[in-house]
């Protein structure tokens, strides 16, 4: 097979991962080598479906010894496989790096063999690269379920980032769509790299030089709509797993129906608007300081598709607006529908000089249009009015909603 | 006076310096190249010099520090029309109000200059990615840009740490300038003339053909969403992508 035709195969078989991002490693460009790595991660490109391209998001080989159902790879689906070897793998990656087609690479597979045998490949993959090749790009490599503690730590040498894929929310759904796998087997290579990552920590603390170990962190991805669980569960898992593994990211991807199986859901559309929902309650408690709990309460177990989370948590919680913008402390700010981070800071810096009018707050960078209704500027309350519902959905949420109705059903 | 400087950064702060030598209530204004002769007001020509520009370039970095100093010079390369006028105000306020320029950012003037700030820097954090090398046949990597700022020198040291072991050059081909990194040092250079000798490597065709199916297939077709595309990858880059390319 010529390995252009390995490539459309294997990209074809990779593309359902949703992770793409290249950020968080400062790997430095060695003399005479290949590369380095970008703080914070670069974009090369954007696919037809609007996604980016970062790395080379590729899969080594489609061929699985698992039959998991929601997966396209499974081995009872009938589909053309392909592998590419560890040599053709390092050539393009290069090749397209040199070209500044990509940031690196990203490297999954299908089971061959054993956990422990396909990890080995990837480990000749990273050296190849490394050490032959004195590559300094990004290297995102996948830690498979089952995989020896002791290969890991090898493989997490070379990569700048390693992601275990928990897929099913629930252990009931894995039960159900991969009985192969266990929650186990997933949480525990996660569980690993955690540990190896905290002791690398302390190392720091004690002001020695930590062996080199996946300096960008761990993520993982779990698939919305191809179970029965709630958002509000999917978020507490979420937030879970911030806390007791410290990932970097949590990635959804929104079920896409390519393959047929008795236990999956019959649906005409990836359920797109809640995985971007998700992606900004996501947001919410990584930057925002937000807790699950507050974005979806035990009464509101489902994102409201029409509101964005902080639209929705900010309506439930009219008492506690409006804020003067002149006084209320960072974390308020942060709180207010229309302003962000970057906003937030600014207004913290601006008025440390003197009051901000109305006028100088519109050229802060907030989106005034909503931010109105929840704040006050030197006393004066500029919102309220029958629009603040119509102000809060989105242009974008509103065009998604009517294409939506017309559709009807999945959403 | 009016103060006729020759285009460059430099020679616009060398503008700046010699209105602070006559006196900048005489300032009617700075222009880039020769103009109409003014009827009413006396013109100078500028001369740039090096020394003078670093003297003044300095001083504003003292005294309104590293942030104020990034917009200034990313505001200039915008190269929006009156640039020149915006950007004496800017400085001018900056060299009385110092390090409290900051606060004065959301009134018009500083927030303009902000503004074609960010946007220089935007476009040049977008090239970072977008920049396509090809190889030529003596191993040259070569890449075409032709952005709507003049971002050339903000992606020079990106690619120079990334690149550092081999020779490329980056060809801004709408203004007819490139710069060239042969492993040891940086040369920017006005090329006035397209090189139509260009004579690609072998394995180059066949690699751009790799990149290009990988990228039709890594799209998921069932999520095809063109606007979001065009949003994050505006179609006036296209030219220069080979994945963009409509050949089979």
């Amino acid at each position: 097979m010529e390995l252009e035709e390995k490539l459309a195969i294997l990209a074809d078989a990779a593309k359902y991962d949703v992770s793409c991002s290249s950020s968080g490693s400062r790997r430095r460009n060695t003399p005479g080598g290949t590369g380095n790595a970008s703080w914070a991660g670069i974009c090369h490109s954007w696919a037809a479906d609007g996604r980016c391209i970062s790395l080379l998001k590729i899969l080594m080989t489609n061929a699985c010894i698992y039959d998991c159902e929601y997966c396209v790879n499974r081995r009872s689906h009938d589909t053309p496989r392909a592998m590419l070897s560890v040599e053709e793998i390092v050539r393009v990656t290069m090749a397209f790096y040199r070209r500044n087609y990509i940031e690196g690479l990203f490297l999954s597979s299908g089971i061959i063999r054993s956990p422990d045998y396909t990890t080995e490949l990837f480990l000749q993959v990273a050296r190849t690269l490394r050490e032959r090749e004195r590559f300094n790009g990004y290297i995102h490599m996948k830690a498979i379920p089952g995989t020896d503690a002791r290969l890991l730590e090898q493989l997490g040498r070379y990569a700048d980032r390693m992601s275990v894929n928990m897929e099913l929310p629930s252990e009931r759904s894995l039960r159900l769509l991969a009985p192969q796998k266990s929650r186990q087997a997933i949480l525990s290579p996660m569980k690993f790299i955690h540990d190896r990552l905290t002791e690398a920590e302390e190392e720091k603390r004690a002001r020695r030089k930590p062996a080199p170990f996946v300096p960008a962190g761990q993520t993982t991805q779990l698939i919305v709509g191809a179970s029965g669980e709630s958002d509000r569960q999917i978020l507490r898992l979420t937030e879970g797993l911030y806390r007791a593994v410290g990932l970097k990211r949590v990635y959804y991807s929104a079920y896409v129906p390519v393959i047929r199986g008795a236990h999956l859901p019959v649906i005409a559309r990836p359920p797109l608007l809640r995985e971007n929902r998700l992606y900004q309650a996501d947001w919410l408690i990584r930057k925002y300081q937000f807790t699950a709990e507050e974005l979806l309460p035990e009464t509101a177990p489902d994102f409201d598709l029409e509101l964005d989370p902080k639209a929705c948590w900010a309506l439930r919680h009219r008492e506690l607006f409006p804020v003067e913008v002149n006084r209320a402390p960072y974390e308020m700010l942060l709180r207010v529908p229309g302003i962000g981070v970057q906003s937030a800071i600014r207004i913290v810096k601006l008025r440390r000089y003197g009051w901000l009018s109305a006028d100088s707050l519109r050229r802060v960078g907030l989106v005034w249009k909503r931010a109105r209704h929840f704040l006050t500027v030197k006393g004066r309350y500029y919102g309220g009015g029958p629009s603040l519902r119509n102000d809060l959905v989105s242009v974008k949420t509103q065009r998604a909603m009517r294409e939506m109705s017309l559709f009807e059903g999945q959403v | 006076m009016i103060y006729r400087y020759d285009g460059t950064f430099p020679g616009f702060l060398c503008a700046v310096y010699e209105a602070y030598h006559d006196g900048t209530s005489g300032v009617e204004g700075i222009c880039a190249g020769p103009g109409p002769a003014a009827l009413f007001s006396r013109e100078t020509a500028v001369q740039t010099r090096e020394d003078r520009a670093g003297r003044v370039a300095a001083a504003f970095y003292r005294d309104c520090g590293r942030a104020a100093s990034q917009w200034l010079y990313r505001a200039f390369l915008a190269e929006e029309p009156d640039r020149e006028n915006f950007l004496f105000t800017y400085m001018r306020q900056g060299f009385r109000l110092k390090r409290a320029l900051y606060a004065h950012r959301t009134e018009r003037w500083a927030w303009t200059v902000f503004q074609w700030a960010q946007k220089t820097g935007a476009e040049a954090g977008k090239l970072l990615g977008l920049i396509r090398f090809s190889e030529l046949e003596e191993g040259l990597l070569y890449a075409e840009i032709s952005p709507t700022h003049d971002v050339l020198p903000l992606l020079t040291s990106h690619f120079r740490r990334r690149l550092a072991a081999e020779p490329w050059a980056i060809h801004d081909v709408r203004r007819k300038r490139a710069a060239f990194w042969d492993t040891k040092t940086m040369l920017f250079a006005d090329v006035p003339e397209q090189a139509d000798t260009i004579r690609w490597s072998g394995k180059e065709q066949a690699m751009r053909r790799m990149w290009r199916t990988y990228y039709r297939r890594i799209a998921i077709a069932d999520r095809q969403n063109p606007a979001l595309r065009r949003s994050f990858m505006p179609e006036k880059y296209w030219h220069h992508l080979p994945e963009m390319d409509r050949r089979p």
